[in-house]
């Protein structure tokens, strides 16, 4: 008989045990689940259009503003694929307004007669014809979207946003403001000592289409599925001379003057998002 | 005896059994986990009654709304079955509580920003902001900052190039009085993984600074200016914990500035501060982009409810 009641014991305890076991292999519910359910996907294989306005932010010598466009196709929902380009036009600086001030009254007072050679101030004309503006840009990005949510305004408006950052090649096309009309006949390899004049030399050659990189970040704020406000800084990184002139003291205008720019644009414009209906995750 | 072994062999049975089932059957009754089920559509079906308590638990994993609360009816309003008296499940708004509460508290943010639009010089500002908070979206604050000029190759290039070296400024030091206020705020997914909460703020305040000349020629005696200077700004907090923020911010300190004169070398002591009023002043916009690390105290809130 005890060993009847040992051997009932023992199964209590080994039923026990069984369900012991079976309560530890409980898990949580959430794990592995994503942090939102039935989330909007904004992007994913939908096709970004953005007509935009862009202003620079650190020229040196003429501000660029003018109009563009961006065409981003999304894979999934935080990368993308696209390209934009951007048509621009010039104005002087402040700070080039007074330099022009400064080099003309500078000019008049040296050069009475007309420019002398080897200056080294340059004359007004000399100036204007090599200092560069841009006018247009482009690039070919990959855009990564991180970050993307809901917000609320004065908690009574509310609205889906997401924040992205975007790398790839970017070119920027320098132009001189006007054809030359100084002299630039000087040829910068052969001349010798101190001969070799900045202000006679040939400043075309910082002109044209400089490929080199572009970054940015921006962000979206979604009115609708397929209607947002897109804000944008950018930045081309290409080798230029945006002054047109001697750079490192030789007296002679050859690339070596050209040196890394950073050219940061503002943009902001209306993203329109297609097909217009957004997918919901499960 | 024999009897009554059978009966405790039963009797241990029972227990046994009982305990084995019972934690199945509570394994059972719980909710399934999200993305488990297998044909539930997007708008589950809330418009029933309460469940009874003692029956499972309903499955609540429902599309949120894009308040981010969640409507107790949202398909079926005309379903009678879900009225309360007067009151319906549709009438019922689930609103989650504000995850972090400033009110009374301050916040210690340790800064460094830096100027984004003098092509010329370059301010490097290390400071900080004590911020206290009158309401949720209300602060009052103080900010200092050390700032630091770094000349750009620009300056050097336009004496290269163009002969003309433009009058230019340092800045010791600014100090203001900030008043804030947070008219968004948000949560944003990180990848769909991490769920974080951030805010916007404006910002505007008046306070003073200190700005010296730089000469062109640096054999020549530089002249001090104490200004009053206002600014205005945009920034926002990511909240990484209850008590930890990160900050990043853009200002625009504006103020009248007094420069070196053009014409200093025809003074007739050009190495001496020439009089004040040949003074070049001009208006400045100096824009700072910045980022700090926020601190509240105390660390910790409570949560109060209307009784």
């Amino acid at each position: 008989m005890r060993n009847h009641k040992l051997r009932s014991l023992t199964l209590a305890v080994a039923l026990l045990g069984s369900a012991g076991m079976a309560s530890a292999e409980r898990r949580n519910p959430l794990d592995g689940q994503p942090a939102i359910r039935y989330r909007k996907e904004m992007r994913r294989l939908r096709f970004e259009i953005t007509p935009s306005f862009t202003t620079d932010t650190n020229q040196q010598y003429k501000h660029a503003f003018g109009v563009g466009g961006t065409v981003v196709f999304h894979f999934l929902d935080y990368v993308g694929v696209g390209f934009e380009g951007e048509y621009l036009f010039n104005t002087n600086t402040a700070l080039e307004t007074q330099v022009r001030k400064a080099v003309g009254t500078e000019a008049n007072l040296r050069y009475p007669g007309g420019y002398k050679t080897p200056g080294p101030n340059p004359t007004l004309a000399q100036h204007d014809q090599r200092v560069l503006g841009i006018n247009a840009t482009m690039s070919a990005f990959v855009q990564v979207t991180p970050f993307a949510g809901k917000f609320s305004l004065f908690s009574a408006a509310f609205a889906r946003y997401d924040l992205y950052a975007k790398g790839g090649l970017g070119l920027v096309n320098y132009v001189q403001s006007s054809k030359p009309t100084a002299d630039q006949s000087q040829n910068a390899k052969t001349c010798t000592g101190t001969v070799c004049d900045p202000n006679i030399q040939n400043t075309s050659i910082y002109t044209g289409l400089k490929v080199g990189g572009m970054i940015g970040v921006g962000v979206h704020l979604y009115f609708t599925d397929w209607l947002g406000l897109q804000l944008e800084l950018r930045d081309y990184i290409v080798k230029a001379d945006r002054g047109g002139g001697d750079v490192n003291g030789d007296r002679r205008l050859t690339n070596s003057d050209a040196t890394t720019q950073n050219n940061i644009f503002f943009t902001a414009g209306l993203t329109f998002v297609l097909p217009p209906k957004a997918r919901i995750t499960r | 005896m024999k009897r009554s072994d059978v009966r405790a062999t039963f009797i241990a049975l029972c227990v046994g059994a009982g305990l084995v089932v019972g934690p199945l059957t509570l394994h059972a009754q719980e909710p399934t986990p999200p993305g488990e089920e297998t044909t539930s559509p997007p708008p589950a079906d809330t418009s029933s009654p309460p469940p009874d308590v003692s029956g499972p638990p309903t499955d609540v994993s429902g599309p949120p709304t894009d308040t981010g609360t969640v409507k107790a009816t949202e398909e079926k309003p005309a379903d009678s079955k879900g009225e309360l008296g007067s009151l319906q499940w549709k009438d019922i708004l689930v609103v989650p509580r504000r995850p972090i509460l400033k009110y009374h508290r301050v916040e210690l943010i340790p800064t460094y920003n830096v100027s984004v639009a003098n092509t010329l010089v370059r301010t490097h500002g290390f400071g900080g902001i004590v911020n206290y908070f009158l309401s949720e979206t209300l602060a009052l604050g103080i900010e200092a900052n050390y700032l630091q000029p770094q000349l750009l190759d620009h300056y050097t290039i336009r004496g290269i190039q163009d002969r003309v070296l433009p009058s230019i400024n340092r800045y010791y030091w600014n100090a203001s009085l900030d008043f804030s206020y947070v008219p968004v705020y948000g949560k944003f997914a990180l990848f769909n993984r991490y769920i974080l909460q951030w805010e916007a703020y404006i910002e505007a305040g008046i306070g003073g600074m200190e700005s010296q000349w730089i000469s062109r020629n640096p054999a020549d005696k530089n002249a001090t200016n104490f200004l009053v200077q206002g600014h205005i700004g945009v920034g926002t907090r990511l909240f990484l914990t209850k008590w930890l923020v990160i900050h990043a911010y853009l200002k625009d300190y504006l103020f009248a500035d007094k420069y070196e004169p053009a014409d200093r070398a025809l003074q007739p002591d050009p190495t001496a501060v020439p009089p004040t009023n040949t003074f070049s002043s001009r208006f400045v916009q100096n824009v700072v982009f910045g980022v700090g690390v926020g601190m509240f105290l105390p660390t910790s809130f409570d949560y109060k409810y209307t009784r």
